[in-house]
């Protein structure tokens, strides 16, 4: 198979763009890919501080590396879960990598800070750890974020990872989700930074890819707390779709993307200051300081809902 | 058997190694295309690796060869 662009020999074909590639131009497409992303859905201004959140997966450290490749002053901020032995070494993929590069990196350890990791604190409190670590890494980093002056958070959701939310949550009907899910989370309000997601039009398999070609040493281990999740039925459809029907994945989303006015977004409505933390939420305390409190022995009431998708 | 004529008798197969474990096929040759079938894997969650490099579907395996198949997302 040879290069649609320059008839050296391919090293990946790309169904859903009808094309084969090189090394070399397969690694410039996906920088077009993020740089074009990037403009169309305005995810970030010139010389903006833009943290990335990093956790030594493939995605997290392809989108740092490509950042940086597109000359935006990036950081990394790496959340140490405490689980035993894979937060490990997934800390030491993220250090090593940060260490060659010599780019800023932040680490922020649930052991060091709080006395206990999310499946000590989950087990404590009887509830399921995925939820509770989305909980938890989403108010670390918003509050991260927006403390240190950034203005743009940027997640290494792809392609897959933004079809799948989207699969469950139209299978669910979850309108609240379908209003926010997007490349772009604007800043709605002082307190909050944008959040952005580079690699939202570019497939896993590309990540993957591009990491296998730039010789990015990820962290390839799942989380051991991930087995039987939901996301991963919905990866699997989709790319059973994609076989069949190469393309669908980049059609599914974009055109979810043209037509999400019609969901009514209220995640802005009702936000206050937590009582006790002084941080965004929608009610008295906001859910981050009730699991403290709750872990550390006080009768505070727990909400059992599922955290946000999307 | 000595340790050579073993050594031969490898070499002339077709080595994968995918998930952490190795598979042996007895094949002269084997596109990639043939062997992700083979291995039921959809094309879409995969790439294969020969010395390094990636491959094409198109590309052909030859005896002595060893591929690594790499997923985009673990298996549990």
């Amino acid at each position: 198979m040879k290069c649609k662009k320059c008839g050296n020999k391919a090293v990946i074909r790309l169904r859903a763009h009808h094309i084969s590639l090189c090394c070399e131009d397969f690694l410039s497409f996906v920088l077009n890919r993020v740089q074009q992303t990037i403009k169309r859905y305005k995810l970030f201004v010139p010389k903006e501080r833009i943290v990335v959140a990093v956790s030594g997966g493939k995605d997290s450290l392809a989108l740092f590396d490509i950042l940086q490749r597109l000359g935006y002053p990036v950081e990394g901020f790496h959340l140490d879960l405490g689980i035993d032995g894979f937060s490990q070494r997934a800390r030491e993929a993220v250090e090593a990598f940060f260490v060659e590069r010599e780019a800023p990196l932040h680490l922020y350890s649930l052991n060091e800070n709080i006395g206990a990791g999310v499946p000590k604190i989950a087990s404590q409190l009887r509830r399921s750890p995925c939820s509770l670590c989305g909980l938890m890494r989403r108010y670390i980093m918003n509050r991260f974020a927006w403390e240190k002056g950034f203005s743009a958070l940027a997640t290494g959701h792809n392609l897959d990872d933004e079809g799948a939310a989207l699969l469950g949550n139209v299978t669910r009907w979850q309108i609240g989700y379908l209003a926010r899910q997007a490349p772009l989370l604007p800043a709605f309000h002082p307190r909050l930074v944008k959040k952005a997601k580079p690699l939202a039009l570019v497939s896993e398999r590309e990540v993957l890819a591009y990491c296998i070609l730039r010789a990015i040493a990820y962290h390839e281990e799942q989380c051991p707390h991930a087995k039987g999740a939901t996301s991963r039925s919905h990866k699997e459809a989709l790319n059973l779709l994609e076989y069949y029907s190469p393309g669908s994945k980049i059609r599914f989303y974009q055109e979810f993307l043209k037509h999400q006015g019609i969901f009514p977004d209220s995640a802005s409505q009702g936000l206050q200051e937590c009582a006790v933390c002084g941080f965004l939420t929608t009610r008295e305390r906001c859910q981050f300081c009730e699991v403290l409190e709750h872990y550390k022995g006080s009768p505070l009431p727990m909400r059992r809902s599922e955290a946000g998708k999307g | 058997m000595t340790g050579g004529g073993l050594h031969a008798i490898i070499s002339l197969m077709i080595r994968v190694m995918i998930d952490g474990k190795e598979h042996q096929l007895d094949k002269k040759k084997m596109r990639i295309e043939a062997l992700l079938r083979r291995l039921r894997i959809n094309p879409e969650t995969a790439l294969a690796l020969r010395q390094g490099e990636l491959l094409t579907e198109d590309e052909d395996l030859r005896e002595g060869d060893t591929c690594i198949i790499v997923r985009t997302i673990a298996e549990q």
